[in-house]
């Protein structure tokens, strides 16, 4: 028994305490006895015994007395007090004691044991009494210390009780909060979040919640955690990674686990969640080609490289793929053990495409400036055959099988010159004469050609759209076009389908220019080409507008119709694009520029296709660098009854010029050496001479004469190579025109 | 004559609210056999009324009719929480109602 169990007892002879506290002692305790009220305060305050025993005959200040002034001074409330009274019934006042806070009563005479039982019994309920303070008073202490707002709230859904944390997330006393009423509160499974409005501030709140019992009654217990500012921050983070597309991740090496932001789920396809991603999930994003290099990047992170970087591809639930850039590094613990491997991922398809896009542009610019200048080439050579092959089957039409022979070198020649009018038309250095043009018109004109060509077992449908707008196009060259995406469509349809032409009006807007190099943003008039053949495979996509690529069997395709559409609708300031899936078919579809009203080229056109050769007797300057072109040119012209006077270069033809005035027609290339173009050579001549016509001729137009593919007004040009009834019929024509320049 | 007069308090158009707003209606629909009249308040627009309605957290759900009145707060989507918390009669699956309330 420890030392400090102290009993008084207090109480005059006949309280018959003596023997008590002697049974008392044996007992174990440390007894004070007191003879009077006074004595027995005294000891109290002195001694602060663990149990008073208090007789109701107490002389001087009464039991009952001292029982009040002990229970009105809280630091002695860990004291038990028992009454003792003699057995006079009637005589008790158990009710006033009990009330004025008595333990407990005992009837004397008591025998020793019971007494000493009593005794034991009410300092057992007192120990608990004491355990539970202190741990009620632990309680109270970590409560006030919470950096959480705490409330307790009794069954009405009132405040009894708020910590600090509380009085600074409200804003209020304490005072005004316990009493004030909170709420049933309604949790979810976890936590619930609230909005508490503070002085005008929203600030957002997440309260858990656990019943408790409070005062003897039910209650629940609330924590409340400000998470306003962690919700910023995390918001703020979301939405930065969601604009940039720029997800992040972390992979904890010891535990396996791995975990994502929202917006690596959206970069996977995936809906959010808290939860650890699992390996299938990220596996069975990625690509499977890439799946190898993945797990052999990481595994060099992870045991020496210490960073992560590559580019893969990831493949979404609906089957889009995605390039994606993954960046990471690797983090040790203070022991310099790897930790986690964490980085972001960048969704980079736009950029990639643009760059595919970018690289397949500029390759086919660089084909199609090496084809330019072999075709070049290819036409001056033409034009000599071509036309010595004509003046020969002239001379030998006295001998049939001799002219035969060489009609058949003008047929090989002028097939020849087609290539390379195609070869020009991808290398965007065809001259084109644009005119305004009616598509619908265009197309119904084309109708009998296309079933002809095409044969009975395609269907043709040709889908007019209403208030098409005109076009500003080379008309010979649209309708050229127009057939070669026909023969394709044809081709890929050996068993028959159906072949859909439609027109529409588009605008392309600055996004789509911008997705798509060289095409600019404004109105067109949109002419698709569709077949249900047997499309173009994905890996063929990238090339078909490449000259020279073919899937036809060797023999069947140039490789050079796309090619021709490509360079002809670039050239034309539009846009080709093509779609297709393998088994279902193809879809071409060609961007016209919309005519402009009031442009200059709003005239009507007409095809004259005339065959009659007439000559004339006018004095024609030739200007031609190269000699055998110069000399057939000369022979043809004679033919036809002209004189010619020959220059080799443009400062040859002014000196020329400058000593003549009997020059009527000045028929020149435009691309010329010796520092002088042909454009250069016709001004200089006219200030000259101001009543001399101007021909030019090319098989290769530059800017000269050709601003963004299309003739200068006024400019009259014999494209190379020529027929001698083109040569003859475009002489005549420039010297019979009024001058217009 | 609306039977119950229920105020819903919440603050700004947040997806909380609306989920908020959302849940009453359904449990009101589902559970309540009688005719019962639903105010929603914006705290934000009627500020004043966080003091005078001792409103400390959003969102508050008062019963304000019939007297007493009681008041719940959180997560509405604890459907028996919420009829208990309010003191609501609800109907039983059987189609007899019931007291939720202790």
């Amino acid at each position: 028994m420890a030392d400090d169990e102290r009993i008084l007892l207090a109480g005059d002879d006949t309280a018959g305490f003596a023997a008590a506290s002697q049974a008392l002692q044996q007992g174990g305790y440390v007894v004070m006895q007191a003879a009077h009220g006074e004595e027995a305060w005294h000891l109290v305050c002195e001694h602060r015994p663990r149990l008073v025993l208090l007789d109701t005959d107490l002389p001087g200040t009464g039991a009952i007395e001292v029982l009040r002034r002990i229970r009105a001074d809280t630091t002695l409330e860990a004291i038990s007090v028992l009454l003792s009274t003699a057995a006079r019934p009637g005589d008790l006042h158990q009710a006033d004691a009990f009330d004025t806070g008595a333990d407990g009563y005992i009837v004397r005479p008591i025998a020793d044991a019971h007494l000493l039982a009593r005794v034991r019994a009410q300092l057992r309920q007192c120990d608990l009494a004491d355990q539970l303070r202190a741990s009620e008073e632990r309680f109270r202490a970590l409560i006030q210390s919470q950096a959480d707002a705490v409330l307790v709230i009794d069954a009405d859904g009132v405040i009894r009780f708020a910590n600090p944390a509380a009085v600074r997330l409200f804003a209020q006393p304490a005072a005004t909060l316990v009493g004030a009423p909170f709420g049933y509160p309604v949790d979810g499974e976890d936590h619930v979040e609230l909005e508490v409005l503070r002085e005008g501030l929203q600030l957002a709140v997440e309260m858990r919640v656990a019943p408790t019992i409070w005062d003897g009654g039910k209650a629940w217990i609330a924590s409340l955690r400000d998470v306003t500012e962690r919700k910023r921050l995390d918001e703020d983070l979301a939405e930065a990674q969601r604009i940039a597309h720029l997800g992040s991740w972390e992979f904890e090496i010891d535990r396996g686990l791995r975990y994502w932001s929202d917006e690596t789920f959206r970069i996977f396809g995936l809906t959010p969640h808290s939860g650890a991603v699992s390996d299938a999930e990220l596996m069975s994003g990625l690509h499977p080609d890439d799946r190898a290099e993945f797990e052999a990047v990481r595994e060099r992170a992870l045991i020496g490289a210490g960073s992560f970087d590559m580019e893969c591809r990831v493949v979404r639930p609906d089957g889009t793929v995605r390039w994606v850039h993954a960046l990471g590094e690797l983090r040790r613990d203070a022991r310099g053990r790897p930790k986690a491997l964490s980085g972001t991922v960048l969704d980079i398809t736009e950029r990639r495409e643009m760059a595919d896009r970018l690289h397949q542009a500029q390759r086919l610019e660089a084909i199609g400036q090496l084809t330019g200048g072999l075709a070049h080439d290819f036409n001056n050579l033409l034009t000599v055959i071509l036309g010595n092959a004509e003046v020969l089957s002239d001379e030998l039409r006295s001998a049939p099988q001799r002219a035969a022979l060489a009609e058949m070198i003008a047929g090989a020649a002028q097939r020849g010159a087609e290539l390379t009018q195609r070869l020009l038309a991808f290398a965007r250095k065809q001259a084109l004469d644009p005119k305004a043009v009616d598509v619908n018109q265009l197309l119904v004109g084309m109708d009998g050609l296309l079933r002809r060509t095409l044969g009975e077992h395609i269907e043709i449908e040709l889908v007019r759209g209403g208030g098409l707008w005109r076009a500003l196009v080379d008309p010979v060259q649209l309708e050229s076009a127009l057939l070669n995406l026909c023969i394709n469509a044809r081709d890929a349809m050996p068993h028959g389908g159906r072949l859909t032409i439609e027109t529409g009006n588009v605008r392309l807007d600055r996004e789509y220019a911008e997705q798509h190099v060289e095409v600019s943003a404004g109105q067109y008039v949109l002419i698709t080409v569709s077949d249900t053949g047997t499309g173009i495979a994905p890996e063929d996509l990238p090339h078909i507008f490449e000259p020279f690529f073919t899937t036809k069997p060797i023999g069947r395709g140039t490789g050079l119709g796309l090619a021709m559409v490509y360079g002809f609708a670039k050239q034309s300031g539009g846009h080709a694009s093509v779609y297709s899936e393998p088994g279902e078919g193809t879809t071409i579809k060609l961007y016209i520029p919309r005519l402009q009203s009031g442009s200059a080229a709003e005239a009507a056109w007409s095809d004259g296709n005339e065959n009659v050769v007439e000559g004339g007797s006018e004095t024609i300057l030739v200007v031609e660098d190269e000699e055998l072109v110069r000399r057939f040119v000369r022979a043809q012209l004679l033919a036809l009854g002209y004189q010619v006077i020959e220059a080799q270069n443009g400062h040859a033809a002014l000196d020329i010029l400058r000593v003549r005035d009997d020059v009527a027609l000045l028929f020149t290339d435009v691309v010329m050496p010796g520092g002088m173009s042909g454009r250069q050579l016709a001004d200089a001549a006219q200030e000259l001479h101001p009543e001399v016509r101007v021909l030019y001729t090319s098989g290769y137009t530059e800017n000269a004469i050709v601003h963004q593919g299309r003739l200068d007004p006024g400019v009259l040009l014999l494209p190379n190579p020529y027929r001698r009834a083109d040569l003859a019929r475009m002489v005549r024509h420039a010297l019979l025109r009024e001058q217009i320049r | 004559m609306s039977q119950y007069l229920l105020r819903l308090y919440i603050t700004g158009k947040s997806a909380r609210s609306e989920r908020a707003i959302t849940n009453l209606r359904r449990l009101c629909a589902e559970e309540l056999n009688s005719i019962y009249d639903i105010e929603v308040i914006d705290l934000l627009e009627h500020p004043e009324l966080s003091a005078s309605e001792r409103i400390l957290a959003t969102p508050t759900l008062i019963r304000a009719l019939p007297l007493p009145m009681r008041r719940v707060i959180g997560d509405l989507s604890d459907t028996e929480k919420v009829l208990r918390g309010l003191e609501l009669i609800r109907i039983e699956p059987d189609g007899s109602d019931a007291s939720a309330a202790p």
